[in-house]
């Protein structure tokens, strides 16, 4: 009996393309696979003795897609591969995003890759409200996906060196933009961990919810190796099976 | 799959392929996998008290396997027993439950809990924990205190008892054979060896520990040496594992004098591998004339 819905997918890369230096966009041929915003895949790269997690971005027809910074070994490999090349996929994994609490407004508030994450929840609430969308990188080049959120939403950009949008980090943006807003929000976040971190105790300042989407090094994906744990209010937990959405008071941050 | 059953205590396997411990969890996370394929499997290393493990990064890919530090988290016997067992009886396979303790006492009284438990096919007591008693000294790395330590835990359980030994010691026959004179019904090998990376563009190692157990494909050839020479020092069943992949790997080790294997690493690149390697072994015996698997363990020897 499977009652997780997980089962080893296969799929053809359908194509590649690089987004910036280091960031790409994949897209691959597969209608076998269902998913909620916030989950996830584990891909079996050539020549690695792991498979590399990457989120879900979106599901167009009979494609999904994944979009991913080129960091080490296995995501070179990757982003080399041709289209056509057949890739297997475990998924989906992990939990999602919960339903927007009664009486708030959606923010998405994403920093460097990790906007990607909060891409399938900004085409969920385009068909349902509108929500606030705050993205952030270090430099304008590292700005993705902007066309795709603005097909959802109007978007809120920022970077560290100005070269796009305001100069501020994300976690600021997003506190000028609750300030002068009369809606409360609800706050779904993704990005690196300092940033979260910062998102989280705004939030609570604030008394708003925040869900955060965390990133560990992962084994298996599915919760059996307990190699991605993250410390919460419930001693130690999961990424890959009780993530990767955690409510960000459960957290506790290690910087 | 009759040509590839083998048998271990008194106990048909429908494979001799076995998850190994910590690559798959209680049993319970893997509910997508053909269990058929499983002739038993072993639960992550459990204590009579739970254990939080190491820091993160724990997990880190290296050129031919992985390094791990996950450092022996677990729910602690008594979860296991209460929360686990009534998910996992169930499934299928046979359930091997390994163990660890610090003290012989912790060692005797996990064995003497886990013994209890009717479902359980067998034990696998993993020595290469440190003796906090003799300032970190591993048990696995002493034959006197193998011995012992064997015997005592032996007779806190009737179930059948299999001694993990840990391949970071110079003589692992001598290491086996004491474990052999303590009473153990089988003996497995190899767990991970010892060893560490470093991301050179942080200058960092790259697990927290910083050293790590490695496994994988890389340590197939110390894992086939260590079975071959331990297969020539002891009567008892062996489990052979390291770097396991394929059934002509599983052939290997059954060659080298295994009588059953583990599965671990590759279960991370796979989670189907044992439906994979089962198949492609009742190929292997239908292509050799070998009606029954268990006939070429020990053919090396």
């Amino acid at each position: 009996m499977c009652n997780s819905g997980i089962s080893d997918h296969k799929a053809k890369i359908e194509s590649v393309e690089f987004l910036s230096k280091d960031i790409v966009s994949m897209w691959l041929k597969n209608n076998t696979i269902d998913f909620k915003p916030g989950q996830f895949l584990m891909i079996e790269v050539p020549g690695s003795a792991l498979r590399r997690p990457f989120v879900i971005v979106e599901k167009e027809a009979k494609d999904l897609r994944i979009v991913f910074k080129v960091r080490g070994k296995g995501t070179k490999t990757l982003s080399g591969l041709e289209p056509g090349a057949e890739l297997k996929l475990l998924a989906p994994l992990g939990n999602s995003f919960p339903e927007l609490p009664k009486g708030y407004s959606p923010l998405l508030l994403g920093g460097g890759i990790g906007v990607v994450t909060l891409l399938p929840l900004a085409k969920l609430y385009s068909k349902k409200c509108s929500a606030s969308i705050i993205l952030g990188a270090d430099t304008a080049g590292s700005l993705i996906l902007l066309d795709d959120f603005k097909k959802c939403s109007k978007i809120n950009t920022c970077t560290d060196d100005g070269s796009a949008g305001k100069k501020c980090n994300s976690v600021q943006l997003a506190k000028d933009h609750i300030k002068n807003s009369k809606e409360k929000f609800a706050v779904y976040a993704c990005g690196p961990e300092p940033m979260l971190e910062a998102a989280a105790k705004m939030c609570k300042e604030l008394k708003l919810p925040c869900f955060v989407s965390l990133e560990e090094r992962m084994g298996c994906g599915v919760g059996a190796c307990v190699c991605c744990v993250v410390r919460t209010r419930d001693g130690l937990k999961r990424v890959c099976k009780d993530g990767p959405v955690f409510n960000a008071e459960e957290i506790i941050w290690r910087y | 799959m009759s040509a590839i059953k083998v048998r271990l205590f008194d106990a048909e396997l429908k494979t001799p392929l076995i998850p190994a411990s910590g690559v798959w969890g209680y049993g319970d996370e893997y509910d997508f996998v053909n269990n058929e394929f499983l002739g038993a499997f072993s639960t992550k290393g459990l204590s009579i008290k739970p254990r939080e493990g190491n820091p993160v990064p724990r997990i880190a890919e290296t050129e031919c396997g992985v390094l791990n530090s996950v450092g022996l988290q677990n729910v602690g016997i008594k979860c296991f027993i209460e929360e686990k067992m009534p998910k996992i009886k169930d499934l299928g396979p046979k359930i091997i439950a390994n163990f660890f303790g610090n003290t012989e006492e912790e060692y005797m009284d996990a064995a003497r809990s886990l013994g209890a438990v009717k479902e359980l096919f067998a034990l696998e007591m993993n020595v290469s924990c440190p003796n906090i008693k003799t300032g970190g000294i591993s048990f696995g790395q002493d034959p006197k205190m193998i011995e012992k330590l064997t015997s005592e835990v032996k007779k806190q359980s009737k179930k059948p008892l299999i001694v993990k030994l840990t391949p970071n010691v110079s003589n692992i026959p001598a290491i086996a054979k004491a474990a052999e004179e303590g009473g153990a019904d089988a003996i497995s090998l190899i767990n991970t060896v010892r060893g560490m990376s470093i991301d050179i563009r942080t200058g960092k190692p790259s697990l927290a520990t910083p050293i790590g157990g490695y496994s994988g494909k890389g340590i197939k050839p110390i894992a086939v040496r260590a079975v071959y020479e331990t297969a020539k020092a002891v009567k008892i069943p062996i489990i052979g594992m390291g770097g396991i992949y394929t059934a002509e790997d599983v052939v290997e080790f059954m060659m080298a004098g295994a009588s059953a294997v583990q599965i671990g690493s590759a279960v991370f690149s796979d989670p189907n591998i044992c439906e994979t390697i089962a198949k492609d072994l009742r190929l292997y015996c239908q292509e050799n004339k070998i009606k029954d698997l268990s006939s070429i363990v020990g053919k090396a020897l």
